[in-house]
């Protein structure tokens, strides 16, 4: 199990909680808990979800417990330009990467989970739904408004760095 | 646009797909599996612990207090024989001690030992959660 889902595990928690020592205790506590719940589990459905679920409550626990704070959605932003390619395209691209993980971070935890596993972790609505433990509907509301808060995000620093 | 996609991804999604799915993932840390068999492997209940350590002491603390109630007379009497000895240059103190009562107090020490480790062990499988 560890072998198997213990990368996809470990990055939901670090993307939910932005921290690599708490995603691992995150990521321990959530395998910890399927371990202990494993007779809970119907085989008849899809193993990933059922675990990502606790991964993903684990974490959203530990934003709980110790860094609860809220941030309000923004209006919809223009999408942000395209950084063209170039020679540099690598060291063009990781910055565009940091870039995103640094605007995904600013996000509420539930925006954050949302968008993981949606995009990270390449879950369909409905599997989504079941590791979030809310409703279809909740899922394409909370994923349409982060994707809006990311990109406000995303702009900003874009337009930050070109100041 | 990521090999990997939902099967639902809708058209409005792709451009935030693109960029969170280009995300590269972490690996995992290391020692991360050990540290997982490790919890598994030592969240062992504790309650056999307290259940031999209870069964241990009790029956014990019971005789050693019969043994108290009737012949408190004898053990204050060894006991002072061995202070005054302590106490005097003398080696010699007389007492006498009948083997239960050494039982007894052998497997109050063992309860105890196991007790001690049950309370020990409890509070770092908990912090483990």
């Amino acid at each position: 199990m560890v072998e198997r889902y213990g990368g996809r595990v470990f990055n939901i928690a670090l993307r939910i909680t932005a921290d690599a020592d708490a995603a691992k205790d995150c990521a321990q506590e959530a395998f910890i808990r399927a371990y202990r719940a494993l007779h809970q589990y119907d085989p008849g459905l899809p193993f990933g979800p059922w675990l990502y679920r606790i991964a993903t409550n684990a974490s959203l626990n530990y934003i709980q417990r110790w860094h609860a704070h809220q941030t309000q959605v923004e209006e919809l932003p223009d999408r942000p330009e395209k950084i063209e390619e170039g020679p540099e395209a690598t060291a063009v691209r990781r910055e565009e990467v940091a870039e995103v993980v640094a605007a995904m971070e600013e996000l509420p935890p539930a925006y954050r989970a949302a968008l993981t596993l949606r995009h990270m972790q390449q879950l369909s609505y409905q599997e989504v739904a079941d590791a979030l433990g809310i409703p279809l509907g909740t899922v394409k509301t909370h994923l349409h408004r982060a994707r809006a808060a990311l990109k406000v995000r995303l702009a900003a620093r874009i337009k930050g760095r070109s100041a | 646009m990521s090999r990997f996609a939902p099967e639902d991804l809708e058209p409005a999604e792709r451009r935030t797909h693109e960029l969170l799915a280009s995300v590269p993932p972490r690996a995992l840390p290391l020692g991360f599996r050990d540290a997982v068999m490790r919890q598994v492997a030592g969240r062992r209940p504790t309650a056999w612990e307290w259940v031999v350590a209870a069964a241990l002491a009790l029956p014990s603390l019971g005789f050693l207090a019969h043994q108290l109630t009737t012949h408190g007379d004898e053990f204050s009497a060894a006991l002072n024989n061995v202070t005054a000895a302590a106490s005097a240059d003398t080696a010699e103190a007389f007492f006498f001690i009948d083997g239960a009562t050494v039982l007894a107090l052998v497997l109050v020490g063992v309860a105890s030992l196991i007790a001690a480790h049950a309370a020990i062990a409890a509070p770092s499988r908990g912090a483990a959660r």
